[in-house]
């Protein structure tokens, strides 16, 4: 691999602001080192998604383009480094789900819904996706799942591995990564509903809450 | 079923197609389980949320600014 640095390109999406490059980086680094479980192995694929989009860094129009490409290059490299795990095999023993007493505590004794815990209806929620504050709060309810369930509900949901991948990569069973993604799924609607969705949400710009309805 | 099993059996459905049983199941507690219906809504909502933060991960540009201090490196 070149010397070649972010800042080096020039106007290519964004690369000339350091701000927009330690940001990303940041993110992307945090992400990785989520995955891997491994500070070394994290810092190499971020390096080599940067440099890989660098090769194609002349045709984006502007930083959205930018950053989707670069994260692109990195669950790539993400979904590439786990296969290899697999391979090579230094597999860890398959763990058990952490017991999860937030998620537990949604429901009664008797299976119903906690009156705290039932959800509420969220309309229709597809004008969030379009709010930057919205992501801020997706991204806070993705930090707030506990490390194994984040780890694994992030392969299935943002690395896009199927569940076979999953169990193999990851040495669970079938049946722990569904305890553990029925509990991520729990706790992020959860989250999601208590800081933006629900009638109380904490995080939503007070305006734009009932607009459109 | 009870709620807990529905949100279980939901979340099963995100990751493969369920069996009849199950489906019979489900649709007939979802009828009478205004909660569960919701989560089963959000749940779809959740993935694509999720799609959609995988490929434009943070449209604001920004992060919070108290992290300024990072060093580029």
């Amino acid at each position: 691999m070149s010397t070649v640095t972010p800042e080096a390109s020039g106007g290519a999406g964004g690369l000339d602001d350091p701000q927009f490059v330690t940001d990303l980086r940041r993110r992307m680094l945090r992400f990785a080192t989520l995955q891997l479980s491994d500070a070394a192995l994290a810092e190499d694929a971020v390096q080599e998604a940067f440099v890989g989009a660098l090769r194609g860094a002349g045709n984006f129009q502007g930083r959205a383009a930018y950053r989707s490409w670069v994260f692109a290059i990195l669950r790539n490299k993400i979904a590439d480094q786990l296969r290899a795990q697999l391979r090579y095999s230094s597999l860890p023993a398959p763990e058990a789900p952490e017991p999860d007493p937030v998620a537990e505590n949604m429901f009664e004794s008797d299976g119903h819904w906690t009156e705290d815990a039932a959800p509420a209806s969220w309309g229709d929620p597809h004008a969030a996706l379009q709010d930057s504050q919205f992501w801020r709060v997706f991204e806070a309810c993705l930090d707030h799942l506990p490390g194994q369930q984040a780890r694994l509900f992030m392969l299935r949901e943002f690395v896009e591995l199927d569940s076979h991948e999953i169990c193999s990569a990851a040495g669970v069973t079938t049946s722990n990564l569904n305890v553990s993604l029925h509990r991520a799924r729990l706790r992020l609607r959860s989250c999601l509903e208590q800081h933006w969705f629900g009638p109380d949400a904490d995080a939503r710009p007070s305006g734009s809450a009932e607009a459109g309805k | 079923m009870h709620c807990e099993d529905a949100t279980r059996t939901l979340s099963a459905a995100q990751e493969r197609d369920l069996d009849l049983g199950e489906r019979v199941s489900l649709q007939l507690h979802l009828a009478i389980c205004p909660p569960c219906r919701d989560f089963g809504r959000q749940l779809g909502f959740l993935r694509e949320a999720m799609r959609t933060y995988a490929r434009t991960p943070d449209d604001s540009g920004g992060v919070e600014r108290d992290d300024q201090s990072e060093s580029t490196e």
